[in-house]
């Protein structure tokens, strides 16, 4: 998103973020790699067991900008990003516990979260996500969300990024794993913490147990410091959000990790639009290197019955082994058994 | 009266097998097999043996598996001739020896039974078997009801070992559908499997069952039939 959002002195500066988000992009990976992020393989995985979490989302899509004194235009793609995001989500990705916003106002965002803050449980996945106008204060580098009641461009009705990032940091205190995607101009004004390298055995299964296990705080963004388009080829998506649904509805795999989608979301747009998405961290939020995992329960594969498709996810190596044990050799053969006779 | 009894156990094992949760995985498993056996026994009264010079049964099967229940049907037959040694035709009031006679026999079987364990299954069996003399105006038919134990044994993901030991401890002996006598009858099977696929497997091994008939006229007489057995079993899961 979103065209026409406001940048306060918002003079030369397009190019110069341009160039300051060029800069922050190679310190984010000279940071991934100085913290050393490789997996190394042990026997059991410990922790939790994703069978164990419950995924929760709030999705936010805020459209009509009616009463701000003609400086946010009305969008035309965010609630429908929203939509169906929570579709996708909801049908392909088990999230049982969605919320959706439409068009709310500053209020209506921080109720929302911290009534999601108190539903997280200890094990639990929380996606929150935000379609609408961002703001970027040039002189103190601050980001905001812009809610549909804000006054102009009066940043006292806005939601600062710290506000929000002690809301995600509450809720990432108590859950497992949580993740922001913001589909907003300015939107990377919320990471500053650097992107996370991608570890070598990435997709293996080992890779999964690793990082569902460890605690993460992850945030996806439609752009660095930027202007982000609305509306991609009337899609009626903005063009982040056309790509991460369109990841999201073809990936094939049953387990797909924020970072696997983040990169090949950022590819994508990259390719597409003059847009850059970035992700990584929530500073100072609690996360372990951990993962934002999502499990697609909706796999096909080719000669396959979908019936016949069972995802198992982090289960320890010795306990799937027990279970592929007990599923192969007692209870097929026992329904293959011939009749016996006297 | 008392098949009948036995018969509405089978039927409500039946009943429960359908009545469980509908979650429960279920198939249906259909086989065939051939068993070129061999069929001794004795005439104890008469204190001779007898011994077929040739014979071979085919065997068809099929089952109903939900989750731990597993009901059926088998049934098999052959045609068995006998030379100088052949089995005694006795009746309620005396016997005929035999020289040179075709026995055609043949067995039904229903089947209802429990795995215990994920190895191991009790299961009841109302059997009827049949001897009709070939060319003779004489027919011998044994029924009862008899309760087995059965085990499959995984060995790998391909190959099972399996066996079943059955017995009848209270069968009645029809001769020419007039009651004749009692009997008991015994079985023990011990095999292995084969997966080919997911769905079939090839299962083979040794048969051994043994019937004796208790005649009302005090006469008794042995069956033995003893020999291998090549099977082809496929299943379709239902749910």
């Amino acid at each position: 998103m979103k065209t026409d959002c406001y940048e306060k002195n918002s003079l030369p500066v397009k190019a110069g973020m341009l160039l300051f988000g060029i800069f922050i992009a190679f310190v984010n990976n000279v940071y991934a790699e100085s913290r050393g992020i490789g997996l190394h393989k042990t026997k059991n995985a410990s922790g939790v067991s994703l069978q164990d979490t419950t995924y929760r989302a709030l999705i936010i899509g805020n459209n009509d900008y009616r009463r701000t004194g003609g400086k946010w235009p009305r969008l035309k793609t965010a609630i429908s990003d929203a939509s169906a995001l929570r579709n996708v989500l909801r049908k392909s990705y088990n999230f049982t516990d969605i919320r959706v916003l439409k068009n709310a106002t500053r209020r209506d965002v921080l109720v929302e979260l911290k009534a999601l803050a108190k539903r997280v449980k200890k094990n639990d996945s929380v996606l929150v996500y935000y379609a609408g106008h961002g703001y970027l204060d040039d002189e103190s580098q601050q980001g905001y969300w812009v809610p549909v009641d804000a006054k102009g461009l009066d940043q006292t009705t806005f939601l600062r990024n710290s506000t929000i990032r002690d809301e995600l940091t509450l809720i990432a205190s108590r859950g497992k794993h949580t993740l922001l995607i913001a589909d907003s101009c300015f939107s990377g004004s919320l990471l500053r913490s650097g992107t996370r390298g991608i570890s070598t055995d990435i997709g293996t299964e080992l890779y999964y147990q690793k990082v569902a296990n460890k605690k993460s705080v992850q945030i996806m963004t439609a752009g660095g410091v930027e202007y982000v388009d609305d509306n991609y080829k009337s899609s009626g998506h903005s063009p982040f959000t056309y790509f991460l649904l369109n990841e999201l509805k073809t990936n094939n795999r049953a387990l797909i990790s924020m970072s696997e989608l983040s990169t090949n979301v950022q590819k994508a747009v990259a390719n597409n639009v003059d847009q850059v998405p970035e992700s990584g961290v929530l500073h100072g939020a609690g996360d372990e290197l951990g993962e934002f995992v999502f499990i697609k329960v909706d796999v096909k594969a080719k000669g396959i019955d979908k019936d016949k498709i069972k995802v198992i996810v982090n289960v320890d190596t010795e306990q799937e082994q027990k279970i592929q044990k007990k599923e192969t050799q007692v209870k097929p053969k026992r329904n293959l058994l011939p009749l016996p006779t006297m | 009266m008392w098949v009948n009894n036995r018969i509405n156990i089978i039927c409500f094992l039946f009943a429960m097998s359908f009545n469980a949760n509908s979650s429960t995985p279920s198939g249906i498993s259909l086989s065939a097999s051939i068993l070129g056996n061999n069929w001794t026994g004795q005439n104890t009264t008469s204190g001779t043996d007898f011994e077929a010079s040739e014979g071979k049964q085919f065997a068809y099967s099929a089952a109903y598996h939900y989750g731990k229940f597993f009901a059926g049907l088998n049934v098999q037959g052959g045609t068995y001739e006998f030379g100088a040694k052949a089995p005694d035709r006795i009746t309620t009031t005396g016997s005929i020896s035999n020289s040179n006679v075709k026995i055609k026999r043949s067995e039904l079987d229903l089947v209802a039974g429990y795995f215990i364990t994920n190895r191991i299954s009790i299961f009841l069996d109302i059997k009827g078997t049949n001897n009709n003399w070939l060319d003779e105006n004489y027919e011998q038919a044994f029924s009862g009801f008899g309760l087995g134990v059965y085990t499959a044994w995984p060995l790998s993901d391909k190959w099972s070992l399996k066996g079943s030991l059955g017995v009848i401890s209270n069968g009645i002996v029809k001769v020419n559908d007039e009651e004749a006598g009692e009997g008991t009858s015994s079985s023990l099977d011990i095999g292995a499997m084969y997966n080919v696929s997911s769905k079939g497997k090839i299962n083979f091994g040794i048969k051994a069952s043994s019937q004796t008939y208790k005649f009302d006229s005090g006469q008794e007489q042995t069956h033995s039939i003893t020999g291998v057995y090549v099977g082809y079993s496929h299943s379709f899961t239902l749910n």
